[in-house]
C-alpha cells in the first residue's frame, strides 16, 4: 500500500460520524455468514461444475490484483452513509431471499455486504470502486439469472446461427435441428453455454479478470464482459467449421477418418479456452485504449467539447494521485516548436 | 512564394505524409484522437499490437454476415445440387421401387442394409437425408426435396410416413408432380396385389399424372391403358397403349391384345407387325428366351395365324423339348385350332377334328384347357375319342382340372340326366373356385328341382351365390323359387322384386311373383302385376333363353 496524498484542498475536516472497525467487521461477517449458511445449496451448486470453478478462480485473481492496487488511506473523512446503505440493501436482499425462496439473492446480499465493508475501509477509493468489488461476488447470481431467463439458450441459438452461416460460407453442408448442428459424415454437435472448458462462463471469468485486474471503467468493463459472448461464439463456430473442413477433406481418402477426427476432445476444449482467453485479453486492451478518457491537461483547448462529452461517456481518468496535475505551460509548445 | 518556401513545404508535406507509413501508429493518433479532442497524438503501439485480435473476431462475424445475406433460393439450389450429387434421385427411385414387386418381380425388396452395405454408402445416405432436411428448413414445401425424403423413408422402412408424404404430393395441392403420382399409383396397385384394403378412387388420377412423365415405368403406362379399357374408355386406352409401345417396343404385344379385344383389325395388324419384328429381332440375336418365342406365338394367334404360331413354338421345342411354357402355349394353340374345327354337322349335331385336340394333348397333357375342351364336348353332345377321355380322367385324378371344367362337366351330366354326377361336379367346381356364383346357383337349382329336394342346402348355396353376385337377376330368381319352396313367400317376393328391378323384362319372374303375392295374400299387388305381364306379352323367348343358360 502506498501512503495517501491529499488531492482535495477541502478534505481536511473529519466528520464526527464514523463507524468503529469492530462494528464494520462484525456487520459484514454477520451478513456473509448468514448468506453462506442459508444459501448453502446455491453455493454448493455453483462450485459443482468445473467451468464455474475456473470462472471463480479468474475473478478471484482479478480481485486480488484490484484490491492490491487500491488506495486504502487518505485524508477523506470515514464514510458512514454509504456502508450503511449497502448493508441495508444486503439485509433487504437477505429478507427477499428468505421470503421469496430465491437463493440467488443470497449472492447479491453477500456482494452488497462486501461492498459496504470496502466502502467503509477504503477511504482512498470511491464508493463506486467498492461496489465494483462487491459486484464480483454477485457473478453467481448473474449466471443463475441468465439460466432462469433462458439467456444461455438464446446465446446458444445465436452461436448455432453463426456456425451455420460460417459453414455455409465455407461450403460445409449441414443441417440444423434446434440448437444441434449436423455436419454429415458423422459430425454432430449440441451447442452448450455451460458445462465445458470452453463454455461461456469460463470466458466470462477471463473477462472479469481483465475488468478487475486493470480496473476498467463502467463502459470499458461492459465492453470487455460482452467480449466473452462474442469471442465464445466466434471461437466455437470457427472450431467446428475447421473441424468439418478437415473431416470432409480426409473423408475423401480414408474410410474411418471422420470418426477419429471429429471427437470433441478435452485437448481441443483446453485449446479453445486458451485461444479465447488470449483474444479476450487482447481485445480488452484494444477497447480500453479506444475507450480511454482524455486527461484534462491533454484536452485541446481549441476543441474541447467532444473531449468533454467523451469523458462524460467513458468516465473520468483514474490518475495516480501521486502525480499532481499541472496546468498547461506555454513552454510545452516552445519545446516542440522552437521559434 | 520563393523556391525555398516551396522546398520547405514539399519537405514538410513529404515528411508528414510518410509518417503514415513509417510510423503507422500516428494514423490512429492523427485521426481518431484529434477528432476526440486530444491535443497530442498518443503512442498507440498497443493499438496495433491488439488490432489482429479484433480483425480475427471481425472476420468471423463478417463471414457470418455474408451468409446472412446469401439468397435463400441460392442456398436451396446449392444444397439440392450437393444432395443430388451425393445420392441421385434416380438411384433412390430404383432402390425404393423394389418394394413394388409387380414392377420388378425378379428383385428382392431392398432395405437400408442391403442397398447401402458399406459404412461409406450408409454415410452418403445419411448425408443426403441431412441435406434434404436442410433444404426443407429453407423451403418447407419444396416438392422435389419432400419426394426425395419420402423415398429415403421408404428405403428406411418407414412406409407409413413415406406414404403420407407421397400421397400429399400426388394430391395436386402443390401442382402436378408425376414422380410422386407414379409412386402413389404403384403403391395402390401393389396394395391391391397384396389383397390389402385400399382406396382405388384416385388410382386413375395418379396414373394419368404419372404417365405424363417420360421416366415413368412403362408397366404403369400399360396398367393405365388396361384401367381405361376396363372403364369403357377404349380410345383413350389405345392412346395410352400406343404411348407405352413407343416407350418400350415390347409393349406392342399388349397393344395388339387391346386391338384384338376391341376388334380393330388395322391397329392389330400394325401392332402385331411391330411386336413380331421386335421379338423376332431379339430371337435372331441368338439369345434364345421363352418369352420372345411366346410373344411371337401370341401375336400370330391374335392375328389368326395359328399354324405359324404353332410352328414358332415347335421350332423352339425342337432344340429343347423340356420347355414347359412353350409346350403349354403350343397346346393352347392346337386347342384354338381344334375350336376352329368345330362346325355344325347334319341333323343339328356338331363335328370337330379330334386329331387336333389329341395333338394338343401330345404337346402338354397337363394343360387344364384340355379337360375344359373335353367337358365342353359333352355339353355340345360330341363324342370324344378314347385318348381324350383318358386325358380328361387323368387330369381329374391328378386334380389339375379347373372349376370351369367341372362346371361344364356338371352341365353335361345334368343335360344327360345324370343328376348324381352333375351334383358331384358342381361340388368340385365350387371347391376349386368358392367364388363361382354360377356353380352355386346351378347346384342350388339342381338340389331344389331334384326328385328328393334338399331345400336347406339349396338355400345355403343360393344365399352364397347372392352374396357373391348381389345384382344377378337369374340368381335372385332362383333364390325366390327356393324361398317359395321353403314356404317363405314374403322373402321370396323381396327376391323376385329385386330380380325385376335388375331386369324388368323378366316375364317369367313376374309370373312367379304373382304366385308369391297370392301365397302371401296380397291380391291387389298380384292383380296389378298381372296387368303389367299382360301389357308386356308376348315375349316368351327371353325367358326360354335364361332357362337354357341355367
Amino acid at each position: 500500500m502506498t501512503d495517501s496524498i491529499a488531492l482535495s484542498e477541502t478534505g481536511t475536516a473529519v466528520s464526527g460520524r464514523s463507524l468503529p472497525s469492530w462494528a464494520v467487521h462484525a456487520v459484514t461477517i454477520g451478513i456473509i455468514v448468514i448468506s453462506l449458511l442459508l444459501g448453502f445449496s446455491f453455493w454448493a451448486d455453483w462450485f459443482i461444475s468445473i467451468d464455474r470453478i475456473v470462472c471463480t478462480i479468474c475473478v478471484a485473481i482479478g480481485l486480488i490484483i484490484s484490491i492490491s492496487k487500491s488506495w486504502w488511506n487518505s485524508d477523506q473523512p470515514a464514510r458512514f452513509v454509504a456502508p450503511c446503505v449497502l448493508w441495508s440493501l444486503a439485509v433487504i436482499f437477505l429478507g427477499l431471499a428468505i421470503t421469496t425462496s430465491r437463493p440467488k439473492f443470497y449472492a447479491i446480499a453477500l456482494g452488497f455486504s462486501v461492498a459496504g465493508w470496502f466502502a467503509a475501509q477504503m477511504k482512498g477509493e470511491s464508493v463506486g470502486n467498492a461496489i465494483a468489488i462487491g459486484l464480483a461476488f454477485m457473478v453467481p447470481a448473474l449466471v443463475r439469472a441468465f439460466e432462469e431467463r433462458k439467456a444461455f439458450a438464446e446465446i446458444e441459438s445465436i452461436a448455432v446461427s453463426v456456425t451455420s452461416g460460417l459453414a455455409d460460407v465455407f461450403g460445409q453442408s449441414h443441417y440444423r435441428e434446434g440448437n444441434t448442428l449436423y455436419f454429415g459424415y458423422g459430425i454432430a454437435d449440441q451447442f452448450s453455454c455451460v458445462g465445458k472448458w470452453d463454455s461461456i462462463v469460463t470466458f466470462l471469468g477471463i473477462s472479469l479478470l481483465c475488468v478487475f485486474a486493470f480496473r476498467r471503467s463502467l463502459v470499458s468493463g461492459f465492453a470487455t464482459c460482452s467480449l466473452a459472448f462474442f469471442v465464445w461464439i466466434a471461437v466455437r463456430a470457427t472450431a467446428w467449421v475447421v473441424l468439418s473442413l478437415v473431416v470432409s477433406s480426409t473423408q475423401q481418402t480414408s474410410e474411418t477418418a471422420p470418426i477419429t477426427v471429429m471427437n470433441w476432445t478435452f485437448g481441443i476444449e483446453i485449446g479453445l479456452f486458451l485461444i479465447g482467453a488470449l483474444l479476450i485479453i487482447s481485445l480488452d486492451q484494444l477497447f480500453s485504449s479506444l475507450l480511454a478518457p482524455i486527461p484534462v491537461e491533454f484536452i485541446n483547448p481549441d476543441f474541447p467539447l467532444v473531449a468533454i462529452f467523451w469523458n462524460a461517456m467513458v468516465g473520468l481518468p483514474s490518475l495516480n494521485p501521486e502525480v499532481p496535475s499541472r496546468a498547461m505551460e506555454i513552454e510545452d509548445y516552445a519545446e516542440e516548436f522552437p521559434v | 512564394m520563393n523556391d525555398r518556401t516551396w522546398l520547405q513545404f514539399a519537405y514538410w508535406f513529404t515528411h508528414e505524409s510518410l509518417k503514415i507509413f513509417t510510423a503507422p501508429m500516428s494514423v490512429y493518433g492523427g485521426a481518431v484522437d484529434a477528432m476526440k479532442g486530444w491535443k497530442y497524438s498518443r503512442n498507440s503501439t498497443m493499438f496495433w499490437i491488439h488490432l489482429p485480435a479484433f480483425l480475427a473476431l471481425a472476420s468471423v462475424y463478417l463471414a457470418y454476415g455474408f451468409s446472412v445475406f446469401e439468397r435463400k433460393d441460392s442456398k436451396v439450389q446449392r444444397y439440392g445440387v450437393e444432395g443430388e450429387r451425393t445420392l441421385p434421385t434416380k438411384t433412390l427411385e430404383n432402390i425404393a421401387n423394389t418394394k413394388f414387386s409387380f414392377l420388378e418381380p425378379n428383385r428382392k425388396p431392398a432395405t437400408l442394409e442391403s442397398a447401402f452395405p458399406t459404412e461409406r454408402a450408409k454415410r452418403a445416405f445419411q448425408f443426403a437425408s441431412l441435406l434434404a432436411k436442410q433444404v426443407l428448413s429453407f423451403q418447407p414445401n419444396s416438392v422435389p426435396t419432400r419426394y426425395r425424403l419420402a423415398l429415403m423413408k421408404s428405403i428406411e422402412g418407414e412406409d407409413e410416413e413415406a406414404r403420407e408424404i407421397m400421397f400429399d404430393l400426388a394430391s395436386g395441392d402443390y401442382g402436378i408432380y408425376p414422380p410422386a403420382s407414379c409412386w402413389a399409383a404403384s403403391w395402390i396397385i401393389q396394395a391391391k396385389e397384396d389383397n390389402r384394403e385400399v382406396d382405388m378412387k384416385d388410382l386413375g388420377k395418379h396414373l394419368k399424372n404419372a404417365t405424363s412423365w417420360n421416366d415413368c415405368n412403362v408397366k404403369l403406362v400399360s396398367i393405365f391403358s388396361m384401367v381405361l379399357e376396363q372403364n369403357g374408355l377404349s380410345p383413350a386406352a389405345i392412346d395410352v397403349a400406343v404411348d407405352a409401345a413407343k416407350r418400350d417396343r415390347a409393349y406392342n404385344l399388349q397393344l395388339a391384345r387391346l386391338y384384338s379385344r376391341i376388334n380393330n383389325q388395322e391397329g392389330l395388324r400394325q401392332a402385331s407387325y411391330a411386336a413380331e419384328e421386335f421379338f423376332g429381332a431379339k430371337l435372331n440375336t441368338g439369345n434364345e428366351r421363352d418369352d420372345d418365342r411366346l410373344a411371337i406365338a401370341e401375336v400370330r394367334m391374335l392375328t389368326g395365324r395359328l399354324p405359324q404360331a404353332a410352328s414358332v413354338l415347335e421350332e423352339g421345342l425342337m432344340n429343347n423339348a423340356k420347355r414347359p411354357l412353350l409346350s403349354l402355349m403350343l397346346s393352347n394353340v392346337r386347342i384354338a385350332m381344334f375350336q376352329q374345327s368345330i362346325v355344325p354337322g347334319q341333323n343339328g349335331t356338331m363335328t370337330a377334328d379330334m386329331a387336333r385336340l389329341e395333338s394338343a394333348i401330345d404337346a402338354d397333357p397337363s394343360n387344364p384347357s384340355i379337360s375344359e375342351q373335353a367337358a365342353r364336348l359333352l355339353t355340345q353332345k360330341i363324342k370324344p375319342t378314347r385318348k381324350i377321355i383318358d386325358a380328361l380322367r387323368k387330369q381329374i385324378d391328378s386334380g389339375i382340372t379347373t372349376s370351369e371344367s367341372h362346371s361344364l362337366l356338371a352341365q353335361g351330366f345334368y343335360l344327360m340326366g345324370n343328376e348324381k354326377e352333375a351334383i358331384k361336379n358342381w361340388e368340385l367346381a365350387i371347391a376349386k373356385n368358392p367364388k363361382d356364383s354360377n356353380s352355386h346357383n346351378n347346384l342350388a337349382f339342381c338340389l331344389f328341382k331334384s326328385a328328393s329336394p334338399n331345400i336347406d342346402r339349396a338355400l345355403q348355396l343360393i344365399n352364397t351365390a347372392n352374396t357373391i353376385a348381389p345384382n344377378n337377376a337369374e340368381i335372385l330368381d332362383t333364390f325366390g323359387q327356393i324361398l317359395m319352396a321353403a314356404k317363405k313367400p314374403k322373402e321370396a317376393i323381396n327376391k323376385y322384386e329385386q330380380s325385376i328391378a335388375v331386369d324388368e323384362n323378366r316375364i317369367e319372374t313376374r309370373k312367379k311373383l304373382v304366385d308369391a303375392y297370392l301365397a302371401a295374400g296380397l291380391n291387389d299387388l298380384a292383380k296389378a302385376q298381372k296387368e303389367i305381364i299382360e301389357s308386356m306379352e308376348p315375349k316368351p323367348e327371353s325367358d326360354e333363353d335364361t332357362k337354357d343358360s341355367k
